[in-house]
């Protein structure tokens, strides 16, 4: 590069006129999505939510489902074991009264 | 075996690449160090072809996020070399659309006779504030950019003309016209001051 040319660069770069403001920056990052990615991250912690490890495998509402079954299901046995020794005692009945008979 | 050391050029363009690989994929610390990087010579160029500094503000942040999002850079210049490149044609594309200027001409006249350029010509616009913006301003905006890539960005004849989508040929005689009409104009400015 010759010397005029030299000097017409450092004139150039000498004045680069006014300088981007003092929010551009934190503008740009915004606008890129950057903040919203930070604020995303902190948030569980800002909002001071529950620790949980992991999500419960049963809820209270189905404990009191699975208690009702198994209730329903003590009693469907207790009342069929019901019905089957009323059953055998009316054969044994009636078995009775075929041999009084004979 | 003895490694010769790498160029100075190729360091920094390695390590804006980095932050620019970490700024998309969500480091916000290199997006930061990226911006803070390229920022100041992206503004002096947008300032200079659109001569108002909040919308060269403007162009450059749209500039940022189309190079944090969407542009693919295929390594064949530095990346502040291609950022610059978006930078340019965000002016070019303001201009066009502010239709202040005639954008695809060179309606400047041309000078090919050698000046007698002097020192002081450079000495009298460095003491008047906003002169050099003035003088700028009567160059083309194809000269315009071409001169502020080739000062700001240390642009090559290979940069100008890929940037501009252009010939290097073409490339090669619009910075040569840019130069020798800002010397003319340098001069000029030095002759009405006396």
């Amino acid at each position: 590069m010759n010397f005029e040319d030299e000097q017409l660069k450092q004139l150039l770069r000498s004045d680069k006129g006014p300088e981007p403001s003092t929010l551009f920056l934190e503008s740009t990052l915004e606008k890129a999505g950057f903040h919203s990615k930070r604020l995303t991250l902190a948030q569980p912690v800002l909002s001071g939510s529950k620790l949980s490890l992991r999500p419960p495998v049963f809820s209270q509402r189905s404990y009191g489902v699975l208690l009702l079954l198994a209730i329903a299901g003590i009693l469907l046995v207790t009342s069929a074991i019901h019905t089957e020794e009323e059953e055998l005692h009316r054969i044994d009945t009636l078995s009775l009264s075929t041999l009084l008979v004979l | 075996m003895k490694l010769s050391p790498m160029p100075y050029s190729q360091v920094k363009n390695d390590a804006d690449l980095a932050l620019l690989l970490a700024a998309r994929s969500g480091d916000e610390q290199a997006a930061a160090q990226l911006i803070r990087r390229l920022s100041p010579n992206a503004h002096a160029l947008a300032w200079r072809m659109v001569n108002n500094s909040s919308e060269a503000q403007d162009i450059v942040q749209e500039s940022f996020l189309k190079l944090f999002k969407t542009a693919a850079y295929a390594a064949r210049s530095s990346l502040s070399t291609f950022f610059y490149a978006i930078v340019s044609n965000a002016c070019l594309d303001f201009l066009r659309k502010r239709h202040t200027e005639p954008l695809d001409e060179d309606e400047f006249e041309q000078f090919t006779s050698p000046l007698d350029f002097h020192p002081d010509h450079v000495l009298s616009v460095k003491q008047q504030t906003g002169q050099l913006q003035a003088i700028l301003l009567k160059l083309s905006p194809r000269q315009r950019l071409a001169i502020s890539l080739w000062a700001y960005n240390d642009a090559s004849i290979l940069d100008i003309a890929h940037t501009l989508e252009i010939e290097v040929n073409a490339a090669n005689q619009l910075l040569h016209r840019a130069k020798v009409n800002l010397k003319l104009l340098l001069k000029e400015n030095h002759e009405l001051r006396r």
